[in-house]
């Protein structure tokens, strides 16, 4: 059975703690166990990377450090952790110099990183470790009748490469699990366009825009909800919804596993289903199947 | 679309001889990240993609053509390094590998170290530096939580990640940046 310690991050365990849960009742009933990785500090993402990257680089190889004394692969599931635990892993494996820099950091504290550890985003898990078809005969209760629209994450599925389980190619797994699920994936314009998340410490409104831009293409595109795979983004698309500038219609954003667990025969309270800022009961309306 | 907005960074000005520092694209190009920027042919397939421009008038364009020509107060010190959005989109597109989103990263570490940073930037170091995160966890939270059947949360250990901080030397980056706001009070 493949194993991972979970980096919970900053943003999800505390704002989105129901994208945690329905992660681990997900994966623990598709056969990957996952346990938690303690101590960790905040990966230094954006805002600790653009002021000084020597300290990014010692915050990363920090929780690079600490999975590899639990000896299993990490499992993030922020895009921005999920992003920059892959990149501060890149350069550290790539330079000597740069290693040895934060190893002699880290070396204080009885840490070291030693390249072993690899990372993980959630659609990686989906695309390396588990196949459509064992999901597909893992389903109980499949949708029927919802169109919903897949929203990837930049830091998530970027650089399209084999580092994002992508091979070059624009990211597919969260429509092709919506169809598995019995979901219909819609197209729209502007798909793999930021969600405007990164912009809030500069210009809240500015970032705003442009996530608003995107819910419209969404509704235009005829989608009855969004399903994400950062909980970053899946903050912000909520978010944007609640100023009152796109009328009273609110589409209801949710997290893969959220969608996912239900047709897996997962219960809603396990999931964090009443969490929701925007209730998902559209979406949860369209399973099938006896529930519970 | 919104009515763009005018910002400071387009730079409307002659550029004057005494601005222009001449070997500024060569110490942006030697830093870890900034090696692209040389290879850039300002034909602004990243300005077509960026969803930054596509609500405001932002063009990472102009942004590099600042760097190449050499107008380094006017980028280290203006707003135009720090409203992209880090979404790579431009990597994805850029025929040259600029990989712009890594030369902002050089030039946003330049402009920190001078004292330049954005200031909601630095808030949120701030806040990594005093928690080790940037949300702070509250009864409610641990309420949510024990509801959902996840462990409770605990703090990392703060003194340990102060010192690899303070080694790395982010103190003296914010300290430059709280300087700074000082004088402008």
């Amino acid at each position: 059975m493949k194993e991972y310690v979970l980096f919970r991050g900053c943003v999800t365990p505390v704002r989105l703690p129901a994208y945690e849960a329905a992660t681990i009742a997900v994966l623990e009933k598709l056969g990957i166990n996952i346990s938690p990785l303690n101590n960790t500090n905040c990966c230094g993402a954006q805002y600790i990377e653009s002021l000084n990257e020597n300290a990014f680089l010692a915050l990363g190889g920090r929780i690079l450090a600490l999975a590899e004394n639990e000896g299993k692969d990490i499992l993030a599931i922020c895009g921005a952790c999920a992003g920059s635990l892959k990149h501060v892993k890149m350069l550290l494996d790539r330079r000597k110099r740069a290693r040895a820099d934060v190893n002699s950091l880290l070396d204080r504290d009885g840490l070291q990183y030693t390249r072993k550890v690899e990372v993980k985003h959630l659609l990686d898990v989906f695309e390396q470790d588990l196949t459509l078809s064992s999901l597909e005969s893992a389903i109980t209760n499949p949708y029927t009748n919802i169109r919903l629209a897949a929203h990837y994450g930049c830091h998530v599925s970027r650089p399209f490469d084999d580092m994002n389980s992508t091979s070059g190619k624009v990211p597919t797994i969260i429509d092709s699990i919506i169809r598995v699920a019995g979901g219909w994936p819609v197209k729209y314009e502007g798909k793999f366009r930021c969600c405007g998340a990164p912009l809030l410490a500069m210009d809240d409104k500015l970032a705003s825009k442009v996530g608003i831009e995107k819910i419209r293409s969404i509704k235009e595109a005829g989608a009855e909800g969004i399903v994400t795979a950062c909980a970053y983004c899946n903050i912000q698309l909520s978010q944007v919804q609640l100023g009152g500038r796109l009328g009273k219609s609110r589409m209801p954003v949710i997290t893969l596993p959220q969608f996912l667990g239900p047709s897996l025969g997962i219960l809603d309270e396990e999931l964090g289903m009443h969490m929701n800022r925007i209730s998902p009961s559209r979406i949860l309306e369209s399973l099938t199947g006896v529930r519970y | 679309m919104e009515e763009t907005e005018k910002r400071s960074y387009r730079g409307d000005f002659p550029v004057r001889d005494e601005d222009v520092k001449a070997s500024f694209k060569y110490n942006v190009a030697d830093m870890v990240g900034g090696e692209g920027l040389l290879r850039c042919l300002k034909c602004g397939a990243c300005s077509g993609g960026c969803p930054v421009g596509a609500v405001i008038d932002y063009r990472p364009r102009k942004v590099l053509g600042n760097v190449l020509l050499g107008l380094k107060d006017e980028v280290l010190s203006t707003d135009q390094i720090w409203l992209c959005a880090a979404c790579f989109t431009c990597e994805e597109r850029c025929v040259q590998q600029v990989n712009f989103t890594d030369v902002v990263t050089v030039l946003r570490n330049m402009a920190s170290k001078e004292g330049h940073a954005a200031q909601g930037y630095v808030k949120m170091a701030e806040m990594v530096r005093q928690n080790g995160r940037v949300s702070a966890r509250t009864g409610l939270v641990d309420k949510m939580r024990e509801q959902l059947g996840l462990p409770p949360l605990h703090d990392p250990d703060i003194t340990q990640l102060q010192g690899i901080m303070k080694a790395a030397g982010l103190n003296e980056v914010l300290a430059a940046n709280q300087k700074k706001e000082v004088e402008s009070d």
